[in-house]
């Protein structure tokens, strides 16, 4: 059921987008509220996490009736947290504590790239879960995991097999790691879909970056959330890297193609140019990539 | 039936059992699958003269010597009390018709074969070593050599254990240094010594050049020797050892290498943090390898096809085989927009991980794993 009210939410926010664009550009500019996002900075992981939990809830938390929360990490590789391929555990440890505190119940689905096994305990994220009890799901080996859905604004991407549990939850969160990727120019939020679905391979056989920004379309998080605190910026997406950086940042918005832009941007000066996919997102009106829209509330921890 | 009789086959079941765990393996240490068939002396013996070295080490020379200075004493006592397969080919004994199906022993032709073959380099017949032979059970059911256990079994029901009585190499070998019969056995089998000496050494020289060599040569798991493929004795502890379950049995090919183990990424991958394969190999057909001499081994290098692949033929943004490299081994040449992917041979290791990940299927897989042999290492980068 709760698939259904997250495609007819879809289907409203289309038809709100039609009906703006096609009002004068002026007005759209002026009455749009400007897109939140929050850049916390700080040399304690924990401590930026913590800013940025209680951010989430003094801003509506998980939604009012919220029970279940499906938190899509990266957890792909046999990569150690040093190396940035995977959501650093030290964020994810805050997150766990603090939702499950505020009463709601949180799996961790991943399809890895590497096998389970092997990358969820070396990227740290499986001893998290396993200290909060939350369930860490390998969507490559649990059976009947994923359910076919139609994604109306697609441009290339008309279906993609989902996995049940994003579909299944009241509230999504999106927490990927930024980082460099060969494919992709970056991967940090709306890339980080590809590992909820089955047919990721034929996104590269159909276009990539237009079936990154079709599959946002549908698949719209209630919070997105970005490791920034060290990034690779060359041999991504499994490293290891030579050229890390180490903003020591966590991103936060509601929009997850602002997430993108703003953290794209500690990468490259001009994000739209270098990455196709966020191009795309600007023309199909996925989310806000102009940063003059933004309201960024940047806060030292 | 007596007390002690009695004993002595719970003893000999709970043997078998435990030969049964070990070959099969799942939560134990990796080691473990190598106990049952690095227990032959028949195969220590023969592997160290086929390749001219004491390949096996101290701790693992220590249990065959043990058997070989045991039966000095006591003869075949390892056949009646400890053989697993033994243990398995006397279970239907009670239900046997006690037929003569083969009337004459051939165990002395087969033991001095694998000697004689052994000393000129190629230890032919190995793969019949009652230990080696057990030890495949782990893997289950398979065609060829996996097929000896349950022929064997069949046939006991006809004429009682007639691979321990008449053609095993090993309890042979253990009838020879005892020190009360050894000369006799000797002397009564010498027409099978100088045949054993004939074929032996003719097989050695003759059998590498028998049957086609395969067109696709086959990628060996890391630690793989040049000679891999003639002194593998196809125990398949590899096999059964590999998490990622790429190695697989090779059909085809020439003759020594029939039945051998090879790679296979269509499932999977060698994982970057894995030398589970090299600990478990009893004849040094691979060799031990720490984890850090693993990861600095090249089993083989990747090579493109430009012709299927997504970015060079079709313009796409793809580059999924960089993504999955654990080395790095994918450099990026830019045609425009487009990243395409160019292998560094210096870094590739030939894991698989590329030709695995390609998501090209308008002419299948882009890129292809192709064999390094002899395996090479690279320095200094890991
Ligand atoms: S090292 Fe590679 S081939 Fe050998 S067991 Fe491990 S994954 Fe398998
Ligand atoms: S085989 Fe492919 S994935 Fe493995 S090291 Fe070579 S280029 Fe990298």
């Amino acid at each position: 059921m709760q698939k259904l009210s997250r495609r007819n939410f879809v289907k409203v926010g289309a038809v709100g987008t039609a009906v703006l664009t096609s009002g004068s550009k002026a007005l759209f500019a002026e009455e749009k509220p400007k897109t939140d996002v929050w850049v916390f900075k700080g040399p304690d992981n924990r401590a930026l996490m913590e800013k940025c939990m209680e951010t989430i809830f003094a801003n509506g938390g998980f939604g009012a009736n919220a029970k279940t929360v499906a938190l899509k990490v990266n957890a792909g590789w046999e990569r150690t947290p040093e190396q940035g391929a995977n959501t650093h555990p030290e964020l994810v440890d805050v997150f766990l504590e603090k939702a499950i505190a505020s009463g709601v119940k949180v799996v961790m689905p991943e399809l890895p790239c590497k096998k389970a096994e092997l990358a969820f305990p070396a990227s740290g994220l499986q001893q998290v879960a396993d200290k909060h009890r939350v369930k860490m799901i390998d969507l490559s080996t649990a059976k009947n995991t994923f359910e076919e859905v139609e994604i109306p604004e697609g441009k290339t991407l008309k279906k993609e097999k989902v996995a049940r549990d994003f579909l299944k939850a009241d509230a999504i969160v999106n927490m990927p790691v930024a980082k460099h990727h060969s494919g992709g120019k970056l991967t940090i939020c709306m890339k980080n879909w590809m590992g909820a679905v089955e047919g990721r391979k034929m996104w590269h056989v159909n276009g990539l970056h237009q079936c990154i920004a079709d599959f946002s379309s549908f698949m719209k998080p209630t919070w997105a959330i970005v490791d920034a605190t060290r990034c690779m910026t060359s041999k991504g997406p499994q490293g290891p890297s030579e050229d890390m950086i180490y903003p020591q940042q966590v991103i936060l918005s509601k929009d997850q193609v602002a997430a993108d832009t703003v953290a794209a941007m500690l990468f490259h000066s001009d994000p739209l140019a270098a990455v196709n996919y966020l191009a795309i997102a600007r023309d199909m009106n996925i989310g806000e990539t102009d940063i003059k829209r933004m309201n960024i509330h940047r806060i030292t921890v | 039936m007596s007390k002690v009789k009695a004993s002595r086959t719970a003893v000999r079941l709970l043997l078998l059992a435990a030969a049964l765990f070990f070959a099969i393996g799942g939560p134990l240490p990796v080691w473990l699958k190598r106990l049952i068939p690095a227990l032959s002396p028949l195969t220590t013996v023969a592997e160290s003269i086929a390749q001219r070295a004491g390949y096996a080490g101290f701790f693992w020379a220590l249990p065959p010597l043990t058997l070989l200075v045991l039966a000095f004493w006591k003869g075949r006592f390892f056949c009646q009390h400890l053989c697993p397969l033994g243990t398995l080919y006397s279970l239907p004994q009670k239900f046997s018709l006690k037929k003569k199906l083969l009337p004459i022993r051939l165990n002395a032709l087969i033991f001095w074969l694998v000697m004689f073959s052994s000393v000129f380099g190629l230890p032919a017949l190995l793969f019949l070593d009652p230990l080696s032979t057990f030890n495949r059970i782990g893997i289950g059911l398979t065609w060829g050599p996996g097929l000896l256990v349950p022929a064997f079994l069949l046939l006991s029901f006809f004429q009682p254990q007639v691979w321990c009585t008449h053609l095993c190499p090993l309890g042979y070998g253990f009838d020879l240094v005892h020190r009360k019969t050894g000369k006799q056995v000797f002397n009564r089998d010498r027409r099978q010594f100088l045949a054993g000496l004939g074929i032996g050494g003719a097989a050695a020289l003759i059998l590498p050049k028998v049957g086609k060599k395969s067109a696709n040569p086959s990628v060996l798991p890391p630690g793989a020797t040049v000679k891999f493929a003639k002194t593998c004795t196809r125990c398949y502890a590899c096999v059964s050892a590999c998490p990622s379950k790429i190695i697989r049995i090779k059909s085809g090919g020439g003759l020594t290498e029939l039945s051998m183990p090879e790679l296979r990424f269509d499932h999977g991958i060698c994982e970057e943090f894995c030398n589970r394969c090299s600990q478990v190999c009893p004849t040094g057909a691979i060799r031990t390898l720490t984890q850090s001499q693993k990861h600095s081994t090249q089993i083989g290098i990747a090579r493109i096809e430009k012709e299927k692949c997504l970015a060079w033929a079709d313009n796409e943004y793809c580059m999924v085989c960089d993504e999955y490299c654990s080395y790095g081994a994918i450099e990026t040449e830019w045609h425009g927009e487009i990243a395409c992917p160019v292998i560094n041979q210096k870094l590739c290791r030939g894991c698989g991980g590329c030709e695995n990940a390609c998501p090209a299927v308008r002419a299948g897989k882009a890129l292809l794993i192709h064999p390094l042999n002899p395996q090479t290492t690279i320095e200094g980068k890991s």
